[in-house]
């Protein structure tokens, strides 16, 4: 797929990788919260990157990796001439992006939440396959 | 180290009054959840003075909307106070804004019934 989250145009800036352990999401936001502040990002734009980010952290380490806490992820932050990019990184098996499409929240079953809030946060969203095998899933933020 | 969240328990005016305070997620949400039901199962009304989050992700969230049900189910009154702005926008953004009753202060959540 391509669009203002596609390689040719970005350019990572910023690298974490973390065991995929609840204990590091903390340290997720931080990094996440510095990386896009350092690249000029307004505070609310950064508060919905991090949100994002974390919540997008939190899928993996629940459903991709289904809480297998030694797997690593990784997580670099980005930019092109109009957008911050932050990717996802995970070495689970291949996901169906079209599984991914965000469904019509219940709010008696707040199950799925945490992907209605990735889409709400953020400008594009684009699942696809890392270099390294397993998924990759682009956080696209305008900033221009 | 493992990080744990901080949940006073206090009454006032007739209600049980959780005060969760730091960073809610996923990490720490199963601790705020337990500490919620076991304010339900208590009995009597409940207010959750948010006051202290600086943070709420969605498994916070979740663990909400999950003592609110419980209260629901026994006929408990289950309020919601001091909401930050940034929690309120998850909230409203997920429509759990309709489902809460969300008071400005405690103050406020203790002086209106029903």
């Amino acid at each position: 797929m391509s669009g203002a989250g596609d390689d040719a145009v970005s350019t990572a800036a910023f690298e974490l990788r973390i065991t995929a352990n609840a204990e590091h999401l903390q340290l997720v936001r931080g990094f996440v919260h510095e990386s896009a502040m350092c690249l000029g990002c307004s505070a609310p734009t950064t508060d919905e990157v991090v949100r994002a980010t974390e919540e997008a952290c939190q899928n993996v380490i629940r459903y991709a990796y289904g809480g297998s806490a030694r797997r690593a992820i990784t997580v670099t932050v980005g930019y092109s001439d109009t957008d911050l990019i932050v990717s996802v990184i995970d070495t689970a098996p291949p996901i169906d992006s079209r599984a991914q499409q965000s469904r019509p929240l219940d709010t008696t079953c707040p199950s799925g939440l945490g992907s209605h809030l990735i889409r709400a946060c953020v400008d594009e969203v684009v699942v696809d396959h890392s270099p390294e095998g397993g998924n990759r899933l682009k956080l696209v933020k305008r900033i221009a | 180290m493992a990080r744990r969240v901080e949940v006073r328990n206090e009454h006032r005016d007739g209600f049980r009054v959780i005060r969760p305070r730091g960073e809610i997620d996923l990490q720490v949400a199963d601790e705020l959840r337990d500490a919620l039901l076991d304010a339900v199962e208590a009995g009597g009304a409940v207010i959750v003075d948010m006051a202290g989050v600086s943070h709420i992700d969605s498994a916070g969230i979740a663990s909400l909307v999950e003592a609110f049900q419980r209260a629901r189910e026994r006929g408990q009154t289950f309020r919601l106070a001091a909401v930050p702005d940034s929690a309120l926008r998850v909230m409203r953004i997920s429509h759990l804004d309709r489902v809460f009753r969300i008071h400005d202060t405690v103050a406020e959540a203790t002086g209106e019934d029903g």
